[in-house]
C-alpha cells in the first residue's frame, strides 16, 4: 500500500467515537449510526461480499415501528420514545439510512446483530433528533425501548416471513403474472396455426401454437396459485415468542397487537403464530415457500428451453419462432442472433434451485430423537 | 445435519439470503423474458407449414379407420421412399384421394376427433401390398 493511501486511510480510522456495549467500549466510525455490536460482528464477521439481504432493512423497519406501536398502546413505551423510533422507521422505510446496514450475511445463525444493528442505528438517530450524543443510549435505548418486548429470535425470523411476504406479493407475483398474460395473448393470438406436436424430440401428431403456448400460461397459473398457497404459512408469525417462544418479558396481548400492527402497515394479512415453540425452531414456512420457487423455477426452465429449441436456426434448425435480435449475438460471425432471454431465463431456474437446497438444508426439520443421535455421530 | 438444533433454527441469515436472492433473480428474470423476448416472438408460418406438410404422423388419424397395422405400414413406407404421407397411401392403395383427404386433416386433428365411416379402398394393388409386407 502506498503511503499516501496509508495516511489517508489513517485520517479516516482516526475519526472514531467510543460506543458502549455490554462487553465494554468500541471504536466506531464517527460518521456512521450503528454502535457496538454492529462494529463487533462487523469485524468478527468480515466474510465475502454477501451483505444482509436489503429487504431485511425495510422488513425490521415495519417491525419495530409495528412493535413500537403496539407497545405504546400497551402504555409501556413513553410517547417521546414512541414517537422518534415510528419516524425514524418512517426515515428507513423512505429509504434513508440505509447504508447504515453494514453487516454480512455469514454471521450468527440467529441474525442477532443485525438486530442489534437495527437497534442501534435506531437509538443512535433518535439521538440525533432529540439533540444528545450519538452513543448515549437516551432518550431511546436500543434494547429496553427499540427492541421492547423482543428477542432476535423471535424478531429475526418475524422480519424474514415479512421480507418474503412483502417481496413475493409485491414483486414477485405481478412479474411472474405478466409473463404469464404476455404468454396467454400469445396463446389466443395463435389458436389457428397448426404446427407439428414432438414427443421423444420426435414428430407426433398435429397441435396448434396457441395450444402448445397455452400450456406454457397454464404452468405459470397453477405456479402462482401454488405460491399463493404457500404464502399461508409466511403469514405466521414468531413475533412475541421472544427467546425460546413463551413470551418471557413480552406483555400479554403483545404478539396479537403487534402482529396486527405489521398487518395494517403491510396491507397483509399478518397473524401471531398460534404455535411459537414450531415457527422458531423451525421455518417450515419458508422451506415450503422455496420449494414453491423451484416449481416456478422449473416452470420457467421448461418453457425457455421449448423457446430456445422452437427458434433454433435460422437456416439449419426448427426456426418455427422468430424471436426478438436484441443484440449482435457473436463478436466473430457477423449478423447472428441468439436467445439470449432464454439463456438467462434457464441459468436463473438452475440458480433457484441451488438456492433452494441450502434452504432446504438450512431449514425446518426438528430433529428426532433418533436423528440427534445421528447428528453426535458426525464427526 | 439438515435444520436447527433444539429450540431455534440456526441458519436464519442463509435462509432470508437464499430466499431474498431467487425472488430478485425470477422478478427480474420474468420481466426481462417478457419484455425483450415473448412480446416480440412471431411464428414461421411458411415452415410451420412445411413440417406439417410432410409429417409422416398425420397418419395416426388413419387408425381407427384402416387399422394401426396398415397405417403403420404407409408412414414406414413413406420414410424408406421419401414420399409425402398422402403419395405412400395412394400408392399402397390403402384409401382413396378423396377418403384421404377427409380423414387426414390436420385442422381436425388438433381436438378429440376420430375418423369414420370410410369406404373399402377400391384400387387395392396386391404388388404393392405384398413387396411392403
Amino acid at each position: 500500500m502506498a503511503e499516501s493511501e496509508k495516511n489517508t486511510r489513517r485520517d479516516l480510522i482516526s475519526d472514531i467515537r467510543k460506543e458502549m456495549d455490554s462487553l465494554g467500549e468500541v471504536n466506531v466510525p464517527a460518521d456512521k449510526l450503528w454502535g457496538a455490536q454492529t462494529q463487533r460482528s462487523l469485524e468478527h464477521f468480515s466474510i465475502g461480499k454477501d451483505l444482509m439481504p436489503r429487504e431485511m432493512i425495510t422488513a425490521y423497519a415495519i417491525l419495530k415501528k409495528a412493535a413500537a406501536n403496539a407497545n405504546h398502546a400497551g402504555n409501556r413505551l413513553n410517547d417521546q420514545a414512541h414517537r422518534l423510533i415510528v419516524h425514524v422507521c418512517d426515515e428507513i422505510l423512505n429509504g434513508q439510512h440505509h447504508d447504515m446496514f453494514p453487516l454480512h450475511v455469514w454471521m450468527t445463525g440467529s441474525g442477532t446483530q443485525f438486530n442489534m444493528n437495527v437497534n442501534e442505528v435506531i437509538s443512535n438517530r433518535c439521538c440525533q433528533l432529540a439533540g444528545t450524543p450519538l452513543g448515549s443510549k437516551k432518550p431511546v435505548h436500543p434494547n429496553d425501548h427499540v427492541n421492547m418486548s423482543q428477542s432476535s429470535n423471535d424478531s429475526f425470523p418475524s422480519a424474514m416471513y415479512i421480507a418474503a411476504a412483502v417481496n413475493v406479493t409485491q414483486r414477485l407475483i405481478p412479474a411472474v403474472k405478466a409473463l404469464h398474460d404476455a404468454i396467454a395473448a400469445k396463446s389466443s393470438e395463435w389458436t389457428d396455426i397448426v404446427k407439428i406436436g414432438r414427443t421423444h424430440m420426435q414428430d407426433a401428431t398435429p397441435i396448434t401454437l396457441g395450444q402448445e403456448w397455452s400450456g406454457y400460461s397454464g404452468m405459470l397459473a397453477d405456479d402462482l396459485e401454488r405460491l399463493d398457497d404457500a404464502l399461508k404459512g409466511v403469514f405466521r408469525l414468531a413475533l412475541g415468542g421472544t427467546a425460546v417462544g413463551t413470551g418471557i418479558n413480552a406483555a400479554p396481548g403483545f404478539a396479537e397487537a403487534a402482529a396486527a400492527e405489521i398487518a395494517k402497515l403491510t396491507r397483509l394479512p399478518f397473524v401471531s403464530a398460534p404455535n411459537k415453540f414450531s415457527v422458531q425452531s423451525a421455518h417450515d414456512a419458508l422451506v415450503q415457500l422455496s420449494g414453491t420457487f423451484r416449481t416456478l423455477a422449473v416452470s420457467l426452465y421448461k418453457i425457455g428451453n421449448d423457446i430456445r429449441l422452437m427458434s433454433c436456426g435460422p437456416r439449419a434448425g426448427f426456426a418455427e419462432l422468430m424471436i426478438p435480435e436484441n443484440e449482435p449475438g457473436s463478436s466473430i460471425m457477423p449478423g447472428k442472433v441468439n436467445p439470449t432471454q432464454a439463456e438467462a431465463l434457464t441459468m436463473i431456474a438452475v440458480q433457484v434451485m441451488a438456492n433452494d437446497v441450502a434452504v432446504g438444508f438450512g431449514g425446518a426439520r426438528r430433529l428426532s430423537r433418533d436423528e440427534r443421535l445421528q447428528a453426535a455421530d458426525d464427526p | 445435519m439438515p435444520g436447527g438444533y433444539l429450540e431455534m433454527n440456526v441458519y436464519k441469515p442463509l435462509m432470508i439470503h437464499n430466499i431474498a436472492h431467487s425472488i430478485t433473480i425470477m422478478t427480474d428474470g420474468c420481466i426481462n423474458f417478457r419484455k425483450f423476448l415473448v412480446e416480440g416472438t412471431r411464428p414461421n408460418l411458411k415452415k410451420i407449414k412445411e413440417y406439417v406438410d410432410r409429417s409422416l404422423m398425420l397418419v395416426t388419424a388413419l387408425a381407427p379407420v384402416i387399422g394401426y397395422d396398415e397405417a403403420s405400414k404407409i408412414a414406414h413406407y413413406a420414410m424408406d421412399n421419401d414420399l409425402t404421407l398422402k403419395a405412400a397411401a395412394l400408392k399402397l392403395g390403402f384409401v382413396t384421394e378423396q377418403e384421404f383427404d377427409r380423414v387426414v386433416d390436420p385442422a381436425k386433428m388438433v381436438a378429440p376427433y376420430v375418423a369414420t365411416g370410410i369406404e373399402p379402398a377400391k384400387t387395392s394393388d396386391r404388388r404393392v401390398k405384398e413387396q411392403t409386407r
